[in-house]
């Protein structure tokens, strides 16, 4: 395996239902690499597999065949207290719905990585005002997540998937409830951490304007990694008006491609 | 942190929890109350009697744990359902499941704790100012009674703590099987409408069946003893969950095809059922069968209380015997109201007891009879009390030493005076009501007790229905107050249950009400929609535990004859505190849900 290579996804196929009943294949055989800083969109129509490739990927959910390489480690073949420190130092999550702890103030919810894995509160405390710093989130700290707009929330929640300085950082449309501004602020947030801490993300999006901020796209079409697209030295308004045309031939082929 | 976590936790959700900590207080402290008054040695010492009624307060005990057992398992997979999504998060930003665990057993733990504590403390309020009404209830005078009991705090503490223990246990199991997905996004299955199948009918039948093994099991206790109450418990629940199931959804499914759903909003407030169907049956069930336990503890409480005069005067006409006509003895009986008074002269030799004849004629002896529960008495001649050997035998009973005395012999006044023994009066006094002579009957058998000078003679042996009364009192007595506070207990954990579930969904429902506002729906159509839809829920599992509980006194005939009359006192109270409940309901959710009132919660 190349040295830079951080997820190696091999023959992956997702069969939902059980044998009894009317089974749906939402995955198959896909197969891709993700290098270690890369930032890398995945689009595809409604229902094309997005969420359910990423699901695997973070390990909340299972393949029914298939293998995700990490390190040297098949994660899908992980069990109990392994996942879970799977899950708390090499991956991060960002939620569509933010999924912060309204009982909890914004230091306590970027915290709660840690705070689950039995960290010393002091620690902790250092590493939220960090993170926090980098994120430019430091005012809000001590608000709870009711007081802070939908933008601000993401952040934290951004905040909270890069405390334990994870190899990759999933998104799962993480731009889905947020305004352009907002949207715009928090891409170049990611694309910022991306740049300095060389973490790997990995970002579900419906919208093109998400999708420019990505180094390569892969197009996931009925459960099949089809076309990809790569930035190369395009700026970013060039990459955008690539990925437009892309959307557009797949239009006039008859696909259903929303775009927002 | 992870115990600031978990405190967090249910800080923020006391308001959820509200509901259910509610039936958990009164539970804990009704459970408090039981044991106070049963392991209280003020009391057993004051009254032989009482040993009998610390068994009926021990009995209670037991009931009422069982029961909370089923509540408190039942309200903790409410709150963890409220709790789902959240360790779903935490298992995605990797919490280890033996801290998740952790988490889940501090919580519930705490839940306990906070709920038993609050519990105990209300226990002793309770039982402070309920004694009262209990020694009344009881007739017995206690002046040193305290509601600070150490062993009722201790028993009752770990009592519950238990009961949690096993809950929290039950919660991990729970939560940690289930894949984080389905934490994360919650069991929004239950949620669909349901559709009506083949299936449903079926169950229905099945469900019919099944109350109906449980029902004659409860009639036929004589023959099936024990085995009876298992029996009816598992057919009558599973029973009464089919049922429920098959009923709610033909019912609605046949309303909405009447004219009747496209009236007003009943067509919206049907909808609503109807998607919450399955969520519901399972709850409606439950109701039921916490309904019918609480009123039958009622009625069943309030039966024996009722049939304690026919039981002490079912053996004799008269309500004390006097036999030492001491001035105090005398100036006592001075005050009673007297109904009858009959003073017979009498001398016992070896075996037999002489009476005169004069006495019986002019004096006739009054004979009780009981038909059919109904006790009468009847004067008999002298002939007729010479050929009645229920008569002698009531006669003979009156006498402290009934068990020595073989016959009874009517002599001439001449014949008397010639026997060779000391005369003594036996004066026997009837009043117009046990329950309120009871008193000044009391000091009379002290005083007779007194003056007898016999160790072997107690109150329990004096003649008349008093001493009988008495004791049958205190046993009774303390079951009506058990069934009563059951009763009560019972009917708040019911109460929790269906609030609680209205009312969480409550956040849901906001949304359909704020849509149909906005789509211009009158506000007094909406209170009048809410109105029904939880007027259903609330109206079946009443109908059904209803007839559960008719059915159920069955069980009670070889004890107490017939357990149906006066069932109007019973079922009147609990109906209304059950409407209570309702109305309490509507309001909390008329104000979450009904748009335009703003409400800060
Ligand atoms: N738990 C499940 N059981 C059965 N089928 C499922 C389940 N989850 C997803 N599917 C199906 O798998 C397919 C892929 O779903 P997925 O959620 O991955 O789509 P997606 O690309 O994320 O769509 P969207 O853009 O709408 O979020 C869909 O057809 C969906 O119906
Ligand atoms: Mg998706």
């Amino acid at each position: 395996m190349n040295q830079n290579t951080v997820i190696d996804v091999q023959h992956v196929t997702k069969v939902y239902g059980k044998k009894t009943e009317k089974q749906y294949t939402a995955l198959k055989d896909v197969n891709f690499k993700v290098r270690q800083g890369e930032f890398v969109g995945i689009m595809g129509a409604s229902g094309s597999g997005k969420t359910t490739l990423l699901n695997i990927l973070a390990t909340m959910d299972k393949p029914t065949e298939g293998r995700v390489l990490v390190g040297n480690q098949d994660i899908t073949k992980l069990d109990g207290n392994q996942v879970s420190d799977f899950r708390a130092k090499q991956i991060g999550f960002i939620f569509q719905d933010f999924n912060l702890l309204e009982s909890l103030t914004n230091a306590e919810n970027i915290g709660l990585p840690l705070t689950l894995q039995g960290a010393k509160k002091r620690k902790t405390n250092e590493l939220v005002h960090q993170v926090a710093g980098q994120l430019g989130i430091n005012q809000l700290l001590d608000k709870y997540p009711v007081e802070i707009s939908g933008g601000q929330k993401q952040r934290v929640a951004a905040a909270r998937g890069l405390i334990s300085r994870p190899q990759i950082l999933f998104a799962d449309e993480p731009t889905g409830a947020l305004d352009s501004r907002n949207a715009r602020e928090l891409l170049e947030t990611l694309k910022q951490v991306n740049d300095e801490e060389q973490v790997s993300v990995l970002m579900v999006t419906h919208d093109p304007f998400s999708a420019s901020y990505c180094e390569r796209i892969l197009f996931i079409k009925d459960g099949k990694i089809g076309e990809q697209l790569e930035a190369g030295d395009q700026k970013r308004s060039e990459f955008y008006q690539t990925i437009l045309n892309k959307l557009g031939t797949f239009n006039d082929q008859g696909e259903d491609v929303d775009v927002i | 942190m992870l115990f600031k976590l978990a405190f967090v936790n249910v800080r923020d959700r006391w308001r959820d929890y509200l509901v259910l900590f509610f039936g958990l207080i009164i539970s804990a402290a009704i459970f408090y109350m039981f044991e106070a008054i049963a392991t209280n040695k003020a009391l057993i010492q004051a009254n032989i009697s009482f040993k009998l009624a610390v068994i009926v307060f021990q009995f209670g005990s037991v009931l009422l744990g069982i029961i909370t057992l089923v509540y408190i398992v039942y309200a903790n997979s409410f709150l963890m359902t409220m709790r789902e999504h959240d360790y779903g998060l935490f298992m995605m930003l990797g919490g280890k499941k033996s801290r998740l665990g952790l988490l889940i057993f501090t919580e519930t733990l705490l839940i306990g704790l906070v709920s038993t504590g609050v519990g105990v403390l209300v226990g002793i309020g309770l039982t402070q100012g309920l004694s009262q009404l209990l020694m009344t209830q009881l007739g017995v005078q206690i002046t040193k009674f305290t509601a600070l009991n150490n062993t009722a705090c201790l028993s009752t503490i770990l009592f519950f703590v238990i009961l949690f223990l096993v809950a929290s246990i039950i919660n991990q199991h729970k939560i940690l099987h289930r894949p984080v997905l389905r934490l994360l996004k919650g069991n929004s299955e239950a949620d669909k409408p349901m559709k009506v199948t083949v299936w449903r009918y079926i169950e229905g039948v099945i469900g019919i069946g099944l109350l109906a093994v449980g029902y004659w099991a409860m009639a036929k206790i004589e023959i099936l003893q024990l085995m009876a109450i298992p029996i009816a418990l598992v057919t009558i629940v599973l029973g009464t969950y089919f049922l429920f199931n098959a009923l709610f959804q033909l019912l609605i499914y046949g309303l909405k095809t009447t004219n009747l759903a496209f009236k007003g909003l009943n067509g919206f407030t049907l909808g609503q059922l109807n998607f919450r169907i399955r969520d519901y049956t399972k709850m409606l069930s439950v109701v039921s069968i916490l309904f019918a336990l609480a009123l039958g503890a009622i009625t069943v409480g309030m039966g024996y209380h009722r049939i304690i005069p026919v039981m002490a005067k079912s053996n004799t006409a008269y309500d004390l015997a006097v036999y030492k006509q001491t001035p105090q003895a005398t100036r006592l009986v001075h005050q009673l109201d007297l109904q009858e008074k009959q003073t017979y002269r009498q001398k016992i030799k070896g075996t037999t007891i002489y009476f005169v004849t004069d006495d019986f004629q002019k004096q006739p002896f009054e004979m009780a009879k009981v038909n059919k529960e109904k006790v009468s008495n009847h004067r008999l001649t002298l002939n007729q009390l010479k050929h009645s050997g229920r008569g002698q035998e009531q006669l003979l009973s009156l006498q402290t030493n009934y068990y020595e005395l073989r016959q009874i012999k009517f002599v001439s006044q001449k014949e008397f005076q010639t026997i060779q023994a000391k005369p003594s009066k036996l004066v026997l006094i009837k009043t117009t009501g046990l329950a309120k002579s009871a008193k000044i009957l009391n000091r009379i058998a002290k005083n007779q007790v007194s003056e007898i000078k016999n160790p072997q003679v107690t109150i329990d042996s004096l003649g008349g229905a008093y001493p009988i009364y008495q004791s049958a009192n205190i046993v009774f007595g303390g079951l009506e107050f058990v069934g009563f506070f059951l009763g009560m207990a019972f009917l708040t954990m019911l109460a929790s249950c269906l609030m609680f579930k209205i009312l969480s969904g409550a956040q849901l429902d906001k949304r359909r009400y704020q849509m149909l506002n906005r789509l211009g729906t009158r506000q007094k159509l909406i209170r009048k929609s809410i109105r029904r839809e939880i007027g259903v829920l609330f109206f079946l599992p009443g109908v059904l535990g209803v007839v559960h509980v008719l059915f159920g006194l069955k069980m009670f005939v070889p004890l107490m004859g017939n357990p149906y009359t006066n069932l109007a006192t019973p079922f009147t109270i609990f109906i209304c505190l059950y409407l209570i409940y309702y109305l309490i309901t509507v309001l909390i959710y008329e104000k979450l849900v009904v748009p335009t009132v703003r409400m800060q919660f």
